[in-house]
C-alpha cells in the first residue's frame, strides 16, 4: 500500500480552487449599483435575524412567488413581532421553476438575517432584493448577492458595502446605522 | 531543476490553467441541472418604449430611440456574430418590437411567450399616483390572472421597488426553466430606464430611475439626468452581460471569493461580476466567454447537458469545469508521483 503524501498548503489551495472551477454554480445575474450596509439598514422597517421556517411558492399570473416565513429570533431594528411573512419572486412549482436573478432564495431551516419593510397590507419583502438578505453559518454572514454583477462607487467614509463579513460586525453595523 | 521541481511545476501550472484557461461557468437550477435552450434559434423581443433617452441614447432626428434599441440588438448579436460563427450555430434572432411589459411564462395551452427586453421608466414609489399609497401595491398576486394587470409594473409600466434598496437594481432577468433538466423555456430582462426627469447622479438610489448611455466618449461621467457628452451606465455593455445570463452562462467567479478582485484573471471578460461606471469593454466577447458559448452550443454538435444532481457526472460534461476536473487530476497525479517512495 502506498503512503499518502502530505500535501503543500499552498498546493492545496490551488488544488481546491481547480476543483472548485469544476463545480457548476447557481446564480443571480442582476446588476445593482454597490451599496452599503449602513445604507440598506437605514432604508429599512426592520431587520431581524431568524431561522426560516416555511416556504410555499404558487404561481401569480405569469410569475412563480414565494412565501416565506421566519421565525424572528432577534430584531436588530423596529419591532416586527415573532414572525415575518416575506413575499419574495421566484420559486419552482412542479416541473416549472423560475429563478429572478435579484431576488433572494430562501431554504427552511436556513438562519438568515433579514432586511425588511411591509408593502401592502400583509406581507413584508426584503429591502434590496439579495442584497437583504444574509445566510448565517457559524459566526460568518453571507449575502444573497455572492453571485450578482455590481456597478463600482464609491461607499460613505466609515460604512461597508454589502458583502461577507463577521455577524458580529453585520450586527454592529445595523444597530449603529444613522 | 530537479525532477521534483518539475512536478511540482506542472501540478502549479494545471491548478493555475483551471483557474485562468477556462473561466466561464455555467447557471444552473435549485436542482444542480445546467441551463440550456433546446432549440438553436432563439427569438427575442425588444419592446421600444422608452419615456425618455440621453442624447447618446436617441435618434437624432427624436423620432425613436434608435440607438438605444441598436444597442440592446449590439448585446445579442454579440454573441452570434462573425467571431463565433465558426465555432457555434446558435441563433439570437431579432423578432422584431413587441408592445408587450408581460414578464414570466404563461403556461396556458397555445399561449404566446416572448423572450422580452423591457425598459422600465422609473420606480414604481414615484411614478404610480399614490406612491407607495396606490393601490397596486396592494394587488394580491395570486388572487385571479386579471389581477396581474394591475400589478404597480403592469400598470404603469415601471421597475417594482417594493423597498428603498430595491432601487440599486440597474437589470433584472427573469429565466422560466425545467429545474431538473435545466431546459429554458423564456427569458425576460427589464432594466430599470430613466423618468425623463432631471436631477443629481450622485445617490446609490437615483429618484428617477438609472441613467443608460450609448457613447463611445467615456471620458466625462454625468452628474445629472439629461448631461450630455458624457457616459455614466453604458447600456450595450451591460446588455451583451444580460445575453450571456440568458443564453446559460453564470459568473466566472463570486464577488466574495479571493479570485474576484481587483487583480483577478477573470476581470475582463464580459461575464465578469463587476464594472465600473462608464466601462465599455464589456460590449467585447473575451475568448473565455466565446468558449463558453461554443462549448454549451457547438457548431453542428449536440447542446452540452448536465442533469440535476447525477452524482456519477460530477457536473455538466463538456464546460470550462470539466477543464477544471482535468487540470486538478493532472495536479494530483504529479503530487501522487511525488509521494511514491
Amino acid at each position: 500500500m502506498g503512503r499518502i503524501a502530505r500535501v503543500p498548503r499552498p498546493l492545496a489551495a490551488l488544488l481546491l480552487a481547480s476543483l472548485l472551477a469544476a463545480v457548476p454554480r447557481s446564480t443571480h445575474a442582476a446588476t445593482f449599483l454597490e451599496t452599503s450596509v449602513e445604507e440598506t439598514a437605514r432604508t429599512s422597517q426592520a431587520v431581524v435575524r431568524g431561522v426560516v421556517e416555511h416556504t410555499r411558492s404558487r404561481w401569480a399570473g405569469t410569475k412563480i412567488m414565494t412565501e416565506v416565513e421566519v421565525r424572528v429570533t432577534s430584531a436588530w431594528k423596529g419591532q416586527p413581532g415573532e414572525r415575518l411573512i416575506l413575499l419574495v419572486p421566484g420559486g419552482t412549482v412542479g416541473d416549472l421553476a423560475q429563478t429572478v436573478d435579484a431576488a433572494p432564495t430562501f431554504e427552511e431551516g436556513e438562519e438568515v438575517v433579514v432586511f425588511a419593510g411591509r408593502r401592502g397590507k400583509r406581507t413584508w419583502r426584503v429591502n434590496g432584493l439579495a442584497l437583504g438578505k444574509y445566510r448565517i453559518e457559524g459566526d460568518v454572514a453571507t449575502p444573497g448577492t455572492a453571485d450578482a454583477r455590481f456597478e463600482r462607487r464609491a461607499i460613505a467614509a466609515g460604512e461597508r458595502a454589502v458583502g461577507r463579513m463577521s455577524v458580529a460586525e453585520l450586527e454592529e453595523r445595523v444597530r449603529s446605522a444613522r | 531543476m530537479s525532477a521534483r521541481t518539475l512536478r511540482l511545476a506542472a501540478a502549479l501550472a494545471a491548478a493555475l490553467a483551471a483557474t485562468g484557461a477556462s473561466a466561464y461557468v455555467r447557471t444552473t437550477s435549485s436542482l444542480g441541472a445546467c441551463f440550456y435552450w433546446q432549440e438553436r434559434s432563439i427569438p427575442f423581443h425588444i419592446n421600444a418604449a422608452r419615456v425618455a433617452s440621453s442624447v447618446s441614447c436617441g435618434d437624432p432626428a427624436q423620432v425613436a430611440d434608435a440607438a438605444a434599441i441598436q444597442a440592446v440588438r449590439e448585446g445579442f448579436r454579440e454573441w452570434t456574430g462573425p467571431a463565433v460563427q465558426g465555432c457555434t450555430d446558435l441563433q439570437l434572432v431579432d423578432a422584431g418590437v413587441s408592445t408587450s411589459r408581460n414578464v414570466g411564462y404563461d403556461q396556458r395551452s397555445g399561449a404566446q411567450n416572448e423572450n422580452l427586453v423591457v425598459f422600465r421608466a422609473g420606480w414604481c414609489s414615484q411614478v404610480a399616483e399614490g406612491g407607495y399609497n396606490d393601490p397596486c401595491w396592494d394587488v394580491d398576486p395570486f388572487a385571479t390572472p386579471a389581477a396581474l394587470g394591475e400589478t404597480c409594473a403592469n400598470k404603469y409600466n415601471c421597475f417594482e421597488d417594493p423597498q428603498p434598496a430595491d432601487r440599486a437594481t440597474i437589470a433584472i432577468t427573469t429565466v422560466t426553466h425545467d429545474p431538473r433538466s435545466g431546459r429554458i423555456h423564456d427569458a425576460d430582462i427589464e432594466l430599470s430606464d430613466w423618468t425623463g426627469q432631471p436631477g443629481p447622479l450622485n445617490s446609490s438610489q437615483p429618484p428617477e430611475g438609472w441613467y443608460f448611455t450609448c457613447t463611445d466618449d467615456t471620458s466625462t461621467q454625468c452628474a445629472s439626468y439629461g448631461q450630455d457628452a458624457c457616459a455614466y451606465i453604458d447600456l450595450q455593455s451591460n446588455a451583451t452581460h444580460e445575453v450571456g445570463h440568458f443564453i446559460g452562462l453564470a459568473h466566472p467567479c463570486a464577488i466574495n471569493d479571493s479570485d474576484c478582485g481587483l487583480n483577478s484573471p477573470y476581470r475582463n471578460v464580459v461575464m465578469f461580476p463587476s464594472a465600473r461606471l462608464r466601462d465599455t469593454s464589456k460590449r467585447v466577447l473575451t475568448a473565455d466567454d466565446r468558449e463558453g458559448l461554443c462549448t454549451i452550443y457547438p457548431l453542428g454538435g449536440p447542446t452540452s447537458t448536465c442533469a440535476a444532481q447525477r452524482k456519477s457526472s460530477g457536473g455538466c460534461g463538456s464546460t470550462g469545469g470539466a477543464s477544471g476536473i482535468i487540470s486538478a487530476l493532472l495536479a494530483l497525479a504529479a503530487l501522487g508521483r511525488r509521494a511514491r517512495p
